[in-house]
């Protein structure tokens, strides 16, 4: 065995897009004034569907693109409010350094319905390349990746409703042992005609299904003083994610393994989730943990350590303990 | 903290050569190609008939507690698996405490296309679309077998099977498990065989890994799956050890989704980290299994990578791809290369690239033509490379 040194790792920037809101500031103003907000109504009478209406992907991109999914769209956006929030400075950056994970339990399903229907009603012969290559799961990490020139680890994980409970797992432990200088990681995932079909159109248990994205900028500590970082939101003391048993199991199993590696001598205060920016599938771990801090930020829990947990509906979990670096 | 070492004690394929471990050794270092005539579906407009179908093909659900199939690509993974943990002679009990990372490009690929048909039909079938979900075999995994431990489905194109070990491997040596599965599933389905057709990926002839007169890669379908377990875990319970893990990277080339960038300059940052990872020198590499695709592109500039990492190393070891004998797996790739990877270092045999036929001046390396070659070696390196700009790399070394 050989030694390994483990490092502090903390989030320095928050890019959300989500029904409510857009960019930290205004996420965590609409939060904080709609704290006990009943789960929001559909907006239109035959969707139960929440969508970005006001979305422009144009606002957030330094050149024009000839074809993006939306998914795509949605991950370069958040990619840009994340990396402005954090006032990273890319051009003194290692960018081999510089890592994104991406959870996205959908991926471009809009892209792979366009593929499959051109295959299936005009012939392989008119398949279309463009689309194609825009359709596989990694295609938005990939074109962040493109865009801001990173060019450390760029994994894109698919784990449903903790797709990005698994990249902050990742992206926190790769930054802990020290294979990363900084790393983007969240979760997206939107509303398209295919999910639409594919889960029906009756309304959600326990609040509306919605589209949106969330990047979190993580740092080795060392790295974001030696920045000198304008912000240190919080740190992230651990993250752990189990499978393989049912839902309240999995859940109690992600938050007490995460506590173990935390070393707390007790269970954290759980965060619970608001309901005002719907279920927004892969994407939900990432904005519950921008919600979280907001309300450490905030003081509006008497504690600071919290931890952020979700589970999938087959009994896998991911959860990640926060502390105020204040 | 103390980084734990990572031993490989379970190997499971299923390949176009054969749905078991040893046959698929045997098979591949005999030189046998797996590319066929696909028959489940009919692939008019493609720009080749062929490719690596698995067939025959029975999948029995009774066996693996189901009432009824899943996606093909999903009972790929499942039988690879069930290989897996019975070579690594893991019980039930001992599985309750292990974890899995599993890869894939395109999920359940042929039930994708079902929900398609559906969904063009205004009647949607929902099961369809469940049994496609990228994680659709994880969760098959996880009820089949009692895995408590960290899970996760990666998704980086051609590059997820060779992340998923480094991922496994991460989790292993930081203390989260003890046992690790580490697997890579992917069926041919119509639609991404025809978007990889129109992109000109496919070639219309044969696939000639590094040969002058290569023109194109032929995909294939299978699974791939390893157990990982902590190196004193393992020891500790007299489990079979074929060879360690002792590096990995993974990356990006930050340059383009489907052109390598120059120089194979991402290629070379990932070989170059994992050996870092590794600790151990480029010169103390003996056999590379290349990613090799068969590519105007990509087989010179992974060339290049191995040349600029290794220097004049690089003339003096095994470079092979065996994707002249299986196709290109996917999502499976990294794994099941991985799998012929270990047996090369356990049998002491370099697998052949097939189908060589000419050099080519920008690829001037060793790379075991048309034979395979008795070679002992005792470090190993695998490489993979996905659209998008991925790539990893394994580093395996005798124990």
């Amino acid at each position: 065995m050989s030694e390994q040194s483990v490092e502090k790792v903390v989030i320095t920037g928050i890019g959300p897009i989500c029904t409510i809101a857009t960019g930290r500031q205004d996420f965590w103003a609409v939060l904080a004034e709609a704290h006990d907000a009943a789960v929001p109504e559909a907006q239109s009478a035959d969707s139960n569907w929440l969508r970005c209406e006001d979305f422009r992907v144009e606002d957030y991109l330094e050149s024009e693109k000839t074809y993006l999914d939306r998914c795509s769209e949605f991950t370069l956006a958040a990619c840009y409010l994340a990396v402005r929030d954090a006032q990273l400075d890319w051009p003194n950056l290692s960018h081999p350094r510089v890592g994104l994970c991406l959870g996205t339990a959908f991926g471009c399903l809009d892209s792979m319905l366009n593929n499959t229907t051109r295959v299936r009603t005009k012939g392989s012969r008119l398949a279309s390349p463009v689309v194609f290559m825009h359709s596989f799961a990694n295609t938005p990490a990939s074109l962040a990746a493109i865009e801001d020139h990173i060019q450390g680890p760029v994994p894109t994980f698919c784990d449903g409703d903790i797709s990005a409970g698994a990249a902050l797992h990742y992206a926190w432990q790769a930054l802990r042992y020290g294979q990363a200088d900084v790393i983007l990681a969240g979760g997206v995932d939107v509303v398209s005609n295919a999910l639409v079909a594919a889960l029906g159109n009756a309304p959600n248990i326990d609040r509306a299904r919605a589209e949106g994205a969330c990047l979190l900028v993580l740092e080795r500590q060392a790295s974001a003083e030696q920045r000198a970082a304008p912000v240190l939101l919080a740190e992230v003391v651990s993250c752990a994610v189990t499978g393989g048993a049912d839902t309240s199991t999995a859940r109690q199993q992600a938050i007490t393994q995460a506590g173990q590696i935390a070393e707390l001598d007790e269970t954290p205060c759980i965060f619970e989730p608001p309901a005002v920016y719907g279920h927004t599938f892969g994407a939900s771990l990432a904005l519950d943990v921008a919600a979280a801090i907001g309300t450490l930020e905030a003081g509006q829990v008497p504690a600071d350590i919290i931890a952020v947990v979700r589970a999938t509906a087959d009994g896998r979990a991911a959860a990640i303990i926060l502390r105020n670096s204040e | 903290m103390k980084r734990r070492r990572v031993a490989v004690t379970g190997l499971g394929v299923v390949t176009p050569l054969a749905d078991n471990v040893s046959e698929f050794w045997q098979r591949l270092i005999k030189g046998e190609r797996g590319i066929k005539p696909i028959t489940k579906f009919d692939p008019s407009g493609l720009r080749n008939p062929k490719a690596g179908e698995v067939s025959p093909w029975q999948f029995a659900p009774a066996e693996f507690g189901m009432a009824a199939a899943p996606d093909e690509a999903t009972q790929f993974l499942l039988v690879a698996a069930q290989q897996a943990i019975c070579d690594a002679g893991l019980t039930r009990e001992q599985l309750a405490e292990a974890g899995a990372v599993l890869a894939t490009n395109f999920g359940g690929a042929m039930s994708w296309e079902r929900f398609v048909d559906s969904f063009l039909s205004h009647a949607p079938q929902s099961g369809h679309f469940t049994e496609f979900r990228f994680d659709t075999a994880l969760t098959h995994l996880c009820h089949c077998w009692p895995l408590s431990g960290p899970t996760s489905l990666l998704s980086i194109a051609c590059a997820s099977g060779t992340a998923a070990i480094g991922h496994a491997v991460d989790l292993i040596r930081y203390g989260q498990a003890n046992i690790m599965l580490a697997g890579g599933h992917d069926a041919l389905a119509p639609s991404h065989l025809a978007g990889l057709s129109v992109l000109r990926t496919i070639t219309a002839e044969d696939i000639r890994p590094f040969s002058k007169n290569r023109s194109g890669t032929l995909f294939g379908e299978g699974a791939g799956l390893v157990v990982l377990e902590d190196y004193n875990h393992a020891q500790a319970r007299g489990a079979p050890i074929y060879c360690e893990v002792i590096g990995w990277a993974e990356n990006s080339n930050a340059y383009h989704l489907t052109a390598p960038d120059e120089g194979g300059a991402g290629m070379r940052r990932v070989l170059q980290t994992a050996l870092n990872d590794a600790q151990v020198d480029s010169n103390t590499i003996d056999y590379i299994n290349a990613h090799g695709t068969g590519t105007e592109y990509h087989d010179p500039a992974e060339t290049q990578a191995i040349k600029s990492v290794l220097g004049d190393h690089a003339y003096q070891i095994g470079v092979s791809s065996i994707k002249g004998a299986i196709g290109h797996l996917m999502g499976a790739a990294g794994v099941v290369e991985a799998i012929a990877t270990v047996k090369a270092l356990q049998e002491g045999v370099l697998p052949p690239t097939v189908n060589y036929d000419a050099p080519d001046p920008e690829c001037d390396l060793d790379y075991v033509v048309n034979q395979a070659r008795p070679s002992s070696i005792s470090y190993a390196a695998t490489i993979s490379a996905g659209i998008g700009g991925s790539n990893a790399c394994v580093i395996l070394s005798q124990v």
